[in-house]
């Protein structure tokens, strides 16, 4: 079966009405390169096969094959092909806004003649133009009828993208409001609401005749029109190469005498991602594939190799190790009894308990469909399952080879479609039985009526049943699993598109939009605070302190080793290394009087744990040289989770000594010199792991307010936004030398 | 001997193989490490031997029994636990005090086929027991516990979890000796101090109590987490006592203390522990075949192209996408997972019945509170089970189960303790931890509609699920394929001729289910199907066809192999021509063109 294959052509506007906007906005150029790279790394990361092709119009050049005919200021700049990293390459920082505007209807004819030319000979399932324009200039009909006729024969999907319509939006100023309303896109609450701010400026007669034009054109042909918010907030997730259904067929035997031939589908299954090759880079641009070699070896001094001939399988019995000969395995092993699924008997629903599911996948059993008595049959045994509440249990082998598994099915009922869902169940062997003492056994654990009344509230205040709102107003169901990403493959694709586009360089910060993802809904959260603050004072609740080991390390270095480690992790450390370190080794160290660079972290402790002498203002001055040093020797990023771990350990050190100024001054000053010196990707990591200065509400000594401190940061983000511009630049000049 | 069937029934698996976690990350920072030591103390006075019908087990059989069951089951689950045998009130003493009337039949070791063969001599029916050890009732308690403490103590090896079993069916063992008791007590309360626990393994003497408050109750020292407020009723038979064992043989380890937190500031305490996991057949280790010694495993890597030897720091990873390979340090990639501090946060309830049967990735966990984390988790924990309950709703969490690990979002299902006739505990209290899926997960089925049953057909086939009803239990289903490994192990390692028959549980009893609904289904076939319906008929119809122009394919099989051109046919015609022809349809495309070829003597 062939794949879905659709040829996207992207006709983009660069005229000069598009790079306006109001200072703090995002020009429509802006958004629609935004839009385009969505949809291109979207494309990129399902490894989808359609093709994509690129036309700028308003280019200050003309590059196109129809320029002979007339058609000025149309650039051709990619012609169809997979979507590769290039492209969005080319997106993201080669595409320029023009000086001059161009006729849109010029740019979509050219652009269809482009289509046309290189899509044939391919074989495509559709194809689709996209008008990325905010229709602000000039354009003649006269090519229209042939456009429509061409769009017609060639069967081409005709889209827009630009800012809302005239009319559409029901809140605008003018608050005028069209009769005609012929929307029939998606239209999402939270794209009115980002609309307003850009459209304040009212439409020009030229949009409006140009809106009036498309609209002509979509009296005859399909044509689908979308706003840039709206196509942001649809494609703002990537999204996963799509798996073809296959089936698993066999026949259901039930008894000796009736066998059903079915067909199974697996519904629900973890997907896995694309998995990690290695590679060995030597030099430059020597990329080596490793390869591991196995080797088995005797337990003696010169670890003999032992030859493959040489090796025979054993199995442990207790301290016993048994050998076992591939004859004995033949003989002796657990003949499997060949691919089938056979019903052992019926059970109650609710003897299958709902956390007693094993393995790893959900299955959807249908009757095969090319047999239509055994449809008629597993119809009538779905039915008598569900109106009796009951399961089937059955065995299943998944090939000749396989071992049986055990497991039920239950029936599964949709307007559409009546179907079996197949979940493995625990052999004996895979039950554990733990007995865990009685929680209310103890009366001091058994919470009084206003105790429970206090959780009652908390779950009656987080219902998500309410959380979220849809856009009639209503309230809807929030974290559906069919709704909800894997944070990871977001934050993986995130990680790999940074990467790709910025071979140098730390990893990007958590999106925003995911770290939103893995919180509690924000709608609850007001409501449900004050439960919880109820809760937290009915309920005495102590966090058990680890005993801490008073060496200097232990106390500024990060906490979640402490809580993500069960307490019972170290103890033998923390009973051990009591308060003083009196170890040889700890003896044997001698007095420390200077950071070095081997550990630096520790030496620094040493030196300001030291009592009878305060050397803290000579250990700061020097772990602040040490941390420039590091950064500055750093090859890429390579010291710099070293100088990380140093500027965190300084920082602690400093609110924890009342020595705020000496912390605070270096900060400033390194971020200016970080600029300086091209170390700007340290600075985003500064920002990333939200390194302040130390302010007044974490040190009273601070003079910086809490405020300022905030303020610190984010001022060095917007600078970092400016900061890659240097390829910009190059494409500008290479544009005034054309 | 009816039971002696049972001798394969496995006990609980202990987690400490590390390779639960199909991450293949390090897996839950273990909170135990080290193996468990557990010992049988069995009481040996006479009363103990007596039968109260010939055929049927002395009491001082089935502990043996119980042990010996141990034994093999720990061998399946956890062959690096110690195990010791120390009997009491024997004529003869063996031990390292030089105590009477304590005799220690097996040190603390590594359960092995050896032991095993020892513990079933002193099961035959002919095995003189007075003559090998005899009873003397002079027996101290204090004595006996003292030797238990002693081989912990004395054990070379690393013990994390120390309990004894004590089996007896006398309920007061020091009846007029008030020093005795004294001791026994104080001994015990020893034992306790330096962490040993007791576990009471009690028999019911035939028509007698065990009555726990004259003595024992002062002896019995549970682990805090373990306590049920009530204790299980004396043992008459191997089951109950088995299943006594069973719960107690092991510490129940948890894979991590965790935080939960509930909101701003709230955070409890708990325990994550697996209580369903499938048990698989463990690998084999290499042997060198001359002297079954156990070999090492190395692996290196090299380049293949420079012959360079490679450090794992040598290599990095990468993902191809768009054309190029975009290429990331291996801390990069742990970074990437990193999503802050292992735990759960709540975010929401929602009602139980939203919680389809089909979420489901992989086998839940079970959540206990754990008062190390935070003090007063338990009773937080508690209300919220209770109301959980209550209001049959289920809390939806986010969910990292370490550091480094990526969030999932998960359901937690609040269970009721329950507790069986004899006051054992059958399902404890907690919230069973329900893994959800993502959208990614959950696959759009295009399933195509198809013809329905009417009334009769489904109401017949109702009367055949109501013939062939059984309570399913995953307890009476083996693994076959488990259980055949380690009888052929056991056969292999205890010399015996053959490995005993299992009986496979998973196969379907076509004779019981044509007994009990062989009518019902008969009038059920005659209600769906129709005269000689064949299933999958359809595709037979096809093959029919093509049977009529079998001799053209004859002729073109047979033009075709003389000029070498089999290979220019599909594999199903090849397969198809065999089978008519009678020939093997075994192997690839290559082997069923050598069989055609053979066919026609090319």
């Amino acid at each position: 079966m062939a794949k879905e294959k659709e040829a996207i052509l992207l006709c983009l506007d660069v005229g000069p009405s598009m790079d306006q906007a109001p200072s703090g906005h995002a020009t429509c150029l802006e958004s629609a390169l935004d839009v385009i790279t969505l949809l291109l790394q979207r494309k990129l990361f399902s490894e989808s096969k359609d093709e994509v092709g690129l036309v700028l119009f308003g280019t200050q050049g003309t590059a196109n094959h129809l320029s002979n005919d007339g058609y000025e200021h149309i650039t051709e700049a990619r012609p169809l092909g997979p979507v590769d990293l290039d492209l969005i390459q080319y997106i993201k920082t080669d595409v320029q806004p023009g000086p001059q505007a161009a006729d849109f209807v010029d740019a979509l004819v050219v652009s269809l003649d482009l289509l046309r030319g290189s899509s044939q000979g391919k074989k495509f399932t559709s194809l689709r133009l996209l008008l990325f324009s905010d229709l602000g200039g000039q354009f003649s009909d006269d090519n229209l009828e042939g456009f429509v006729n061409a769009l017609k024969d060639l069967n081409v999907e005709l889209n827009f993208i630009g800012p809302k319509f005239e009319g559409e939006d029901e809140e605008s100023q003018d608050g005028r409001q069209d009769a005609n309303q012929d929307d029939n896109g998606p239209s999402t609450s939270d794209g009115r609401k980002a609309l307003t701010k850009p459209r304040q400026k009212e439409k020009t007669p030229q949009q409006r005749a140009g809106e009036a034009l498309l609209k002509h054109i979509w009296n005859q042909v399909d044509g689908e029109k979308y706003s840039f918010s709206e196509t942001l907030s649809l494609l703002s997730f990537f999204e996963k190469r799509a798996v073809k259904q296959t089936a698993w067929k066999a026949n259901l035997e039930i008894g000796p005498n009736i066998q059903v031939p079915v067909c199974g589908y697996l519904k629900v299954k973890q997907s896995t991602q694309k998995s990690w090759k290695s590679t060995y880079i030597k030099g430059k641009g020597k990329e080596y594939t490793p390869k591991t070699i196995r080797s088995q070896h005797l337990n003696n001094d010169e670890e003999t190799e032992v030859e493959k001939e040489e090796i025979i399988e054993g199995h442990r019995y207790g301290s016993d190790i048994i050998p076992i000969s591939e004859e004995d395995k033949v003989n002796m092993g657990y003949k499997p009894p060949g691919k089938l699924m056979q019903v052992l008997g019926f059970a109650k629903q609710d003897s299958i308990k709902r956390h007693q599911q094993l393995g790893n996948s959900v299955y959807c059993f249908v009757a095969d469909p090319s047999d239509q008595h055994g449809c008629v049959a597993l119809s009538a045994i779905i039915n008598a399952l569900y109106e009796t509440n009951s399961v089937a249990i059955v065995r299943r082998t998944y090939s000749a080879r396989s071992n049986p598994r055990i497991a039920c099915l239950v029936p599964h009922i949709k307007a559409k479609c009546e179907s079996l869902l197949y979940i493995e169940l625990p052999f004996m062997e895979d039950l554990r039985q733990y007995t865990f003492s009685s929680i209310n056994a103890n009366k001091k654990n058994q919470p009084s009526d206003e105790q429970l009344d206090a959780v009652d509230n908390l779950i009656s205040s987080m219902d998500l049943m309410k959380a979220n709102t849809n856009e009639d107003g209503e309230e809807e169901e929030a974290l559906k699993p069919k709704l909800t990403f894997n944070p990871y493959y977001q934050r993986l694709c995130q990680c790999l598109m940074h990467r790709a586009l910025n071979p140098i360089g730390a990893l990007p910060a958590l999106s925003p939009a995911i770290a939103e993802c893995l919180q509690p809904p924000a709608a609850l959260s007001v409501e449900c605070s004050t439960c919880v603050d109820k809760i937290t004072e009915l309920f005495k609740l102590e966090r058990v302190k680890k005993q801490e080991v008073a060496s200097a390390e232990s106390m500024w270095k990060d906490s979640d080793v402490n809580e993500a480690g069960p307490a019972a992790k170290k103890p033998r450390l923390d009973d051990a290394a009591d308060t003083t370190d009196f170890s040889m080794a700890g003896m044997a160290k001698g007095a420390v009087t200077q950071v070095g660079t081997v550990d630096p972290v520790g030496d620094f402790n040493t030196m300001i744990s030291q009592k009878d002498q305060d050397r803290f203002t000579q250990a700061s001055d020097q772990m602040q040289n040490r941390i420039r040093q590091l950064v500055r020797d750093s090859f890429g990023s390579q010291f710099f989770s070293k100088a990380m771990d140093c500027l965190k350990t300084l920082r602690a050190a400093s609110i924890q000594l009342h020595e705020p100024d000496l912390f605070n001054n270096f900060l400033r000053k390194l971020k200016d010199e970080l600029k300086e010196i091209f170390k700007t990707d340290f600075w985003s990591q500064i920002i990333s792991e939200k390194i302040t200065l130390i302010d007044s509400s974490e040190s009273n000594e601070s003079t910086v307010p809490k405020a300022e401190a905030k303020k610190f940061l984010e001022e060095t983000a917007e600078d970092e936004e400016v900061a890659p511009a240097e390829p910009v630049e190059d494409a500008d000049d290479l544009l005034d030398m054309m | 001997m009816s039971n002696w069937g049972n001798w394969g029934t496995s006990f609980g698996y202990a987690d400490g193989s590390g390779d639960e976690d199909e991450d293949g990350d390090a897996g839950y920072q273990t909170a135990f490490s080290t193996k468990d030591g557990l010992i049988f103390l069995v009481d040996c006075g006479e009363s103990m031997f007596q039968k109260a019908e010939p055929d049927e087990d002395s009491h001082f059989q089935l502990c043996v029994k119980c042990a010996r069951s141990v034994l093999t089951n720990k061998i399946i689950s956890s062959d690096k636990d110690m195990l010791g045998v120390v009997l009491f009130g024997t004529e003869k003493n063996k031990n390292s005090g030089n105590f009477e009337h304590v005799y220690v039949l097996q040190d603390l070791d590594n359960p092995s086929a050896a032991r095993i063969l020892e513990l079933e001599s002193l099961l035959e029916d002919d095995y003189d027991f007075k003559a090998n050890f005899g009873h003397n009732a002079g027996f101290s308690l204090s004595d006996a516990l003292w030797t238990c403490s002693n081989m912990f103590s004395q054990s070379t090896q690393k013990i994390g979890h120390k309990r004894v079993l004590l089996f007896t069916n006398n309920d007061d063992p020091h009846a007029n000796d008030l020093a005795a008791q004294r001791q026994a007590k104080t001994k015990a309360k020893d034992l306790h101090e330096i962490g040993i626990d007791i576990e009471l393994m009690h028999l019911a003497q035939p028509g007698k109590d065990f009555d726990h408050s004259k003595f024992y109750q002062d002896i019995v020292f549970s682990p805090d987490d373990e306590d049920l407020g009530v204790l299980p009723d004396p043992a008459e038979k191997f089951e109950e006592l088995l299943n006594r064992v069973r719960a107690k043989d092991h510490k129940k380890r948890s894979l991590g203390r965790l935080n939960f937190n509930l909101g701003q500031g709230l955070d409890l305490g708990v325990g994550v522990y697996n209580l369903v996991r499938q048990q698989t057949k463990p690998y084999p280790v290499k042997l060198y075949k001359k002297t079954n010694e156990q070999l090492k495993s190395k692996s290196r890597m090299f380049c293949e192209d420079t012959g360079e030897l490679l450090m794992p720091t040598d290599i990095k990873k990468y993902q191809m996408y768009g054309g190029r390979n975009i290429v990331f340090e291996k801390e990069e990639i742990t970074e990437m997972k990193n999503f802050g501090e292992s735990g759960l946060v709540l975010m929401g309830f929602k009602p139980r019945s939203s919680l389809k049967r089909y979420f489901h990735i992989r086998p839940s966990q079970f959540l206990f509170p754990d008062e190390s984390v935070v003090k007063g988790s338990t009773s937080l924990f508690s209300a919220l089970l209770q109301r959980c309950l209550a209001r049959d709703v289920v809390a939806i969490c986010r969910f990292i189960p370490r550091k480094n690990s990526t969030p999932f979002f998960v359901a937690l299902c609040a269970q009721e303790e329950e507790l069986d006739e004899h006051n054992v505990q059958v399902t404890p209290p907690g919230f069973h931890l329900i893994y959800l899926p993502n959208s990614e997960d959950i696959r759009k089925l295009t399933l195509p509609e198809q013809p329905r049953a009417n009334v009769d057909q489904i109401d017949k086939a109702k009367e055949v699920i109501k013939k062939l009803q059984f309570k399913f239990k995953s307890e009476n289903f083996e693994n076959p394929v488990l259980q055949t490994h380690y009888r052929n192990l056991e056969a292999l390692a205890l010399d015996r001729d053959k490995p005993e028959d299992i009986v496979d549980h998973t196969a379907p009893d076509f004779a019981m289910i044509t007994k009990r609904a062989g009518d019902k289904i008969e009038e059920f076939k005659d209600l769906v199907f129709p005269d000689g319906y064949v299933p999958g008929a359809k595709q037979r119809k096809v093959g029919g066809d093509s049977s009529r122009a079998k001799p053209t394919v004859d002729v073109d099989m047979n033009q075709y192999a003389q000029q070498g051109k089999l290979g220019k046919l599909t594999v199903a015609v090849l397969k198809e021509f065999c089978s008519k022809n009678g020939l093997s349809t075994a192997g690839k495309k290559n082997d069923l063109i050598k069989t055609v070829s053979g066919h026609f003597g090319v």
